[in-house]
């Protein structure tokens, strides 16, 4: 783990997560997006969840090109991770969230 | 690349290069996940840029949760033309209407609206449908059934096309419920209603009770008064020879009569009337009356007598009887202006046990009923809860003094039934006496006697006056002597008595019946019967049948009713004198 990563660790995380409906997939895309943030970013994150069919504009804010979208907002710069997030480990390195190795003293 | 190690400079340069290399191959990895998603089937939609702004294309299947979410809900769903025209329906609608969804799909949905209601379904497609509205139906379902919905309907655009879509809530239910809830409060709205009823009948008997103790104290101190203003008009005309004077005793002597009337109506609704009650058929009474009571309804009113057969004789006071039916005749007559009929029946009936309601107890059992029922104006429920109230009347003044019915209710009271009035505006009026019933055989009425035997001389014969009320003291000693007695007086029985155990000559005890210090002229003749068993005693008073006297010896004592007249006093003496020589 770097110096920068553990700074990154104690930062307030901001992810947007976009979906279209309520198909499986957005369902199990909101599921895991919520573990990740109970799980490792517990007590400093802001998660909101968007259905671009009810508000497709939001779609060109954050180019969002397929659903489901998870965007980190903060901290800069903008990540996007696209279609599964059932990879948990693949998802929280797009994140840029540090997995600690033992538990913190 | 080279392989030499690099200066400081180099890497000062370099560096730049490198963080956008970094940043280039970051984009890169993010853009082959993205497709690598994409091929992989891992999103459920793309959004790509349109005219109007961003556009999702969804992908294959992805609105399968939708079409369950449609299909399995508990509404019917469906989307028409503006023309009404189906264009899709769910699997609940189908169910709704008993439909196979290839027959409702493609037709027009005013099909399944009922006759009725069609007109309101074109209503909604036309008006409520632009801002969304909603109303309710009957759809037919295919037994021919007619189901109530709620039908809610929206316009949709899509791609400038109108659809409306159209929701269909099946309201059977509610309304089942509804009606539960309305029959609840019926029955509800029936249990107040009884219960006003009853509280409104204990009401009335407490009114009726309050009304006839405080007549009951009016009259007997009326006949006190009456009998003293009696008295002293004849005493006056006795003394003198003027005939204008005379003439104004008379009509003075009228008045009294006529006071003396009312407050023996009074007494009789009050349950203090001197009954004797004898075993009678009710039957012969009514067939004696015909005659009378043909002649007093006059020529435009019919007259049918419905007697029961094989009737038990019952125990009533006969004389009373036939003023009540009398009473209950007149009544029809002037309720029946224009003419009608007028129905006496005779029944059996049964009559339920009610408490004592301050009147004294019901019992229940059988009793025989006699209706009195006309075909004349009626009465309102407001006039009819009155009608036995004493000075209550609907007639003119001068024309009725409203204490007919309340001398029939008091009457039948006291005889041990009851009166009961059925009547509505335009209806006729049905009052029914029930009279208690006895097993001992019944006979005719007896015809009232003549005139009872003439007065006697009377030889200086001794009367102990006993009357607690001065005035009548003073006025029957006075009487007494006009009519050749010896009178004495005595203000209580216990003064009475000490004046005969002093061994004062007396002939006969003429004594008031209610007198205070404890002693009764009841009491008091019992006592004289013990003491001296031969005198002869005439009892009076203003109130005669007095309940819970005890009158057991006494039973036999002629009792002489207050106000009287001299010569009804001297008859009274004289027959008590022949009773107690015997």
């Amino acid at each position: 783990m770097t110096g920068a990563d553990s700074l990154a660790d104690a930062e307030h995380y901001v992810l947007r997560l976009y979906v279209t409906g309520s198909t499986n997939r957005s369902a199990r895309a909101i599921e895991a997006a919520r573990q990740i943030c109970d799980i490792h970013l517990k007590g400093r994150h802001d998660l909101q969840v968007i259905d671009l069919y009810q508000h497709p504009e939001a779609a060109a804010r954050e180019q969002i090109i397929a659903a489901p979208t998870l965007v980190r907002l903060l901290p800069a710069p903008l990540r996007r991770v696209i279609g599964d997030l059932s990879d948990r480990q693949r998802v929280l390195a797009s994140l840029g969230i540090a997995v600690p190795t033992q538990a913190p003293s | 690349m080279s392989a030499l190690p690099a200066s400081s400079d180099d890497l000062a340069a370099r560096h730049p290069l490198q963080r956008e290399i970094r940043e280039l191959k970051g984009r890169l990895a993010e853009a082959e996940e993205t497709l690598q998603a994409i091929r992989q089937g891992e999103v459920d939609a793309v959004i790509v840029k349109g005219a109007s702004g961003p556009q999702v294309y969804t992908l294959l299947n992805a609105d399968r949760p939708y079409r369950n979410f449609v299909e399995r809900m508990q509404e019917g769903a469906l989307t028409l033309t503006p023309d009404g025209t189906v264009l899709y329906a769910n699997q609940r609608l189908a169910t709704f209407l008993g439909l196979a969804l290839p027959n409702i799909v493609g037709q027009d949905f005013a099909r399944f609206v009922t006759a009725d209601d069609r007109d309101r379904f074109n209503e909604l497609m036309t008006e409520g449908a632009r801002a969304g509205g909603s109303g309710e139906l009957r759809l037919r379902a295919g037994d021919d059934t007619a189901v109530p919905v709620y039908l809610s309907v929206v316009d949709l655009l899509d791609e400038g096309q109108r659809i409306i879509s159209g929701i269909v809530t099946d309201v059977r239910w509610q309304k089942q419920r509804i009606a539960e809830l309305a029959q609840v409060n019926a029955r509800l709205v029936a249990v107040i209603a009884e219960r006003e009823r009853a509280e409104a009948m204990l009401r009335q008997a407490q009114k009726m009770e309050a009304v006839g103790q405080l007549t009951a104290g009016i009259a007997h101190d009326f006949n006190n008064l009456l009998l003293v203003i009696a008295g002293n008009l004849e005493l006056f005309e006795a003394r003198t020879r003027d005939e204008w004077l005379k003439a104004r005793v008379e009509a003075s002597r009228r008045a009294v009569e006529r006071g003396a009337r009312l407050t023996q109506q009074l007494l009789a609704f009050a349950r203090h009337q001197d009954l004797r009650p004898h075993p009678i058929s009710v039957n012969a009474l009514l067939r004696d009356m015909d005659p009378l009571l043909r002649s007093s309804l006059g020529d435009g009113i019919r007259l049918a007598l419905v007697l029961g057969e094989e009737l038990e004789p019952c125990l009533v006071d006969a004389t009373e009887l036939q003023a009540a039916i009398l009473n209950l005749a007149t009544n029809a007559r002037d309720a029946m202006p224009d003419g009608g009929s007028l129905t006496i029946a005779t029944e059996d009936a049964e009559l339920a046990c009610q408490p004592d309601d301050g009147a004294g107890p019901i019992r229940g059992g059988r009793y025989l009923s006699v209706v009195v029922t006309d075909t004349g104006l009626g009465m309102s429920p407001e006039i009819r809860e009155r009608a036995f109230d004493p000075f209550f009347t609907t007639k003119e003044v001068g024309k009725g003094t409203g204490l007919g019915l309340s001398r029939i209710y008091g009457f039948m009271r006291q005889s041990g039934g009851q009166a009961t009035i059925e009547s509505a505006p335009g209806a006729g009026t049905s009052v029914r006496l029930y009279l208690p019933r006895t097993a001992a055989p019944g006979v005719a009425p007896a015809p009232p006697a003549a005139d009872r035997m003439p007065r006697r001389a009377s030889q200086a014969l001794r009367v102990l006056v006993v009357d607690d009320d001065r005035d009548v003291r003073e006025l029957v000693v006075e009487v007494l002597e006009g009519l050749g007695y010896a009178a004495i007086a005595a203000d209580s029985g216990p003064g009475a008595l000490s004046l005969l155990d002093g061994g004062v000559a007396v002939d006969v005890v003429l004594s008031d019946v209610l007198m205070p210090d404890g002693m009764s002229g009841f009491d008091l003749a019992r006592e004289i019967r013990h003491r001296r068993p031969r005198l002869a005693i005439v009892l009076t008073s203003g109130m005669t049948a007095l309940s819970g006297v005890a009158v057991d010896a006494t039973q036999d004592l002629p009792i002489l009713r207050k106000p009287y007249r001299c010569d009804d006093l001297s008859r009274a003496i004289e027959a008590a004198l022949e009773a107690a020589a015997l």
